[in-house]
């Protein structure tokens, strides 16, 4: 495995295990106040005891905590909006794919449309009228992404239908459905896993971006472009509030990104013998 | 000789949709295929020829669809016409792969290269025949035994990139006979291969047709393959039949100057050395309307007649037969 490989393998290992494991590593309660040690320093010490090791936030929370708290939103949307979008998007490009010229025209028109809208402004709009939650972050993220999902697996069933052991399915008697299911998805994974990888990296950009905008998670909830948003204000005082979520997310974005390169590297024939 | 297992009658394809000008790209074909024996479709690239097998599955995808004609299969359950058949619904369905099976050009593509072959030779046997896995895997055992592929229980559990091109056409055949069709549909089945190995595949088909008793339909250009492997020859021209005959009789006796010149432009097999006479020109293509024989431009007998009417298929003897106005059977049949 390549060395960029294993690091954005690591990034994402370790995001998931802090996600699973926040209740016990995490030195405080992400909630708690603690309105005397308002804006500590990194490595000051609590009123009650601990060390705030990446300082606290106006209201005495610990940074540290929340960031920890806040890979679960991160996951949680990432992982949801992706998933959701390439539920949608996956069928949809295999049906313009193959089936009539009717559906073709209609899914690259509908794709065309909503790519053609800029993401943020629809998703400003989408959050606004449904209202701030983890729910609504996801559907805003797939009701725009669905459609890369559904271009690229669109353009890759222009190339598989070409393919003879696809008309031979046909001429063994198997149904359109389980030939697509069974032997023209398989045949996808790897690009699809790519851009999943990629469009991973951007909702986790996007999750922060609209808690940045204040219409991303419920403030009560830990997250990391939330917090950066409360940091903000304090930018010439207390760095450590938005450095320690910004560090996070792009740390997080770039281990998206490398896995995903790394994939698509694997699964590239023409690269297989340079990199072994 | 008893009734042909599958047979096209006076079968017209037609290109284009509601909104295009309707254009026949082959017309009139009749053929019919005997158990145990193969039938030789043979023409230059564009003749129609694989557009001829296709219609044979109806596999025929917009804006192709068959406009005329009828196309039988016979099983114990008595004929059935096939072109009446919707393309993509159950019935037909249960027909592909298991009645009528087919072989593709090109094993590189015609394989899923995610899937063990085994997977593959399975996959036939549990829809048609519903066998279990574990039947259907011994079966494929069998069959990659009976294809002629060494270590077979070994080879079934590899993917198709670890076997040769030869290796994978015998995979191929496997597959089209796993469920013992009644005819073979074979598509240059060996355009993709290197010369020893298509005189194996040749062979092979030739022996499983005969001791399986199927009915082969040899689609190729190739009039060497011909004159080895097939019983009756249908030589196509622009999706037309311009010539029918048994194997014999036509490499005895060529009456359309169109199989002539694909003769004369063999070099012959005892190896003496003389100079092959190309038939000028190419095949007009198929967004071109032509009025009378679409040979008329190439041919060297060329008469006036011949750019206002296409002839009929006549006799020249009981299993001989030509469409050219050379012939006096042909131009009394009009007359």
């Amino acid at each position: 495995m390549s060395k960029k490989g294993l690091a954005g393998f690591g990034i994402l290992l370790l995001v998931i295990v802090a996600a699973i494991t926040a209740p016990w590593i995490s030195p405080f309660d992400p909630n708690a106040q603690d309105i005397i040690n308002s804006l500590a320093a990194p490595m000051a010490e609590g009123s009650e005891g601990g060390i705030h090791l990446l300082g606290t936030d106006r209201l005495g929370q610990d940074v540290m905590s929340r960031i920890i708290y806040g890979t679960r939103v991160s996951l949680t949307v990432a992982f949801g909006a992706v998933g959701v979008s390439a539920l949608i998007g996956i069928p949809l490009g295999l049906a313009a794919g193959f089936m009539s010229r009717t559906v073709e025209s209609l899914v690259l028109v509908a794709t065309d449309i909503v790519l053609s809208i800029p993401f943020i402004l629809l998703a400003l709009v989408l959050m606004s009228v449904l209202g701030a939650s983890l729910t609504n972050l996801i559907i805003a993220f797939a009701v725009v992404r669905w459609a890369q999902f559904a271009r690229v697996t669109y353009s890759l069933s222009l190339e598989l239908r070409e393919k003879e052991y696809v008309l031979s399915c046909r001429a063994a008697g198997i149904s359109l459905p389980r030939t697509l299911a069974v032997h023209v998805l398989p045949n996808m994974v790897g690009p699809l896993m790519v851009i999943a990888t990629l469009e991973l990296a951007y909702a986790i950009l996007m999750e922060s971006g609209l808690s940045f905008l204040g219409l991303g998670a419920p403030p009560e909830t830990p997250s990391w472009g939330g917090m950066l948003q409360e940091g903000r204000n304090e930018l010439d005082t207390a760095w450590w509030l938005t450095a320690a979520p910004g560090l996070a997310i792009m740390a997080t974005a770039i281990g998206y990104n490398f896995v995903g390169d790394w994939i698509r590297d694997r699964l590239d024939p023409r690269l297989q013998g340079v990199l072994r | 000789m008893n009734a042909p297992v599958f047979q096209m009658s006076n079968v017209s394809i037609d290109i284009g949709g509601p909104r295009s000008i309707m254009q026949r790209i082959a017309s009139g074909i009749n053929l019919e295929l005997h158990r145990g024996r193969t039938l030789a479709l043979v023409g230059e690239s564009g003749c129609g020829k694989s557009v001829t097998a296709l219609s044979a599955m109806n596999l025929l995808s917009a804006p192709l669809r068959v406009s005329e004609g009828s196309i039988v299969l016979r099983t114990e359950d008595g004929p059935q016409d096939i072109a009446g058949l919707d393309p993509s619904g159950r019935q037909m369905r249960a027909i592909r792969g298991r009645r009528i099976a087919m072989i593709f050009q090109d094993p590189m593509t015609a394989l899923d290269p995610v899937y063990t072959v085994g997977d593959q030779i399975s996959e036939g046997l549990r829809r048609h025949l519903g066998l279990s896995r574990r039947e259907a895997w011994a079966r494929a055992v069998d069959l990659l035994r009976l294809v002629g592929i060494p270590a077979p229980e070994e080879r079934a559990g590899h993917y198709p990139f670890q076997l040769s091109g030869g290796m994978r056409q015998r995979v191929m055949i496997a597959i089209a006979i796993a469920c013992a069709p009644s005819v073979l549909i074979a598509d240059e089945p060996t355009t993709a291969l290197d010369v020893t190995v298509q005189a194996q595949i040749l062979d092979l088909l030739r022996d499983l047709g005969e001791r399986l008793g199927m009915a082969t339909l040899l689609i190729t250009h190739d009039l060497g393959v011909v004159a080895e492997n097939a019983d009756d020859v249908i030589v196509m021209y622009r999706g037309h039949v311009v010539e029918k005959a048994g194997v014999g009789a036509l490499f005895d006796n060529p009456a359309h100057p169109y199989t002539r010149g694909l003769m004369a432009s063999l070099p012959p097999a005892d190896g003496r050395r003389v100079e092959l006479t190309p038939i000028p020109g190419q095949v007009p293509p198929i967004t071109e309307e032509i009025q009378g024989c679409p040979f008329a431009g190439r041919c060297p007998h060329v008469m006036p007649r011949c750019g206002e009417r296409m002839p009929a298929l006549q006799n020249l003897s009981p299993e001989h037969s030509v469409a050219c106005w050379l012939y006096p059977a042909v131009a009394e049949a009009v007359a």
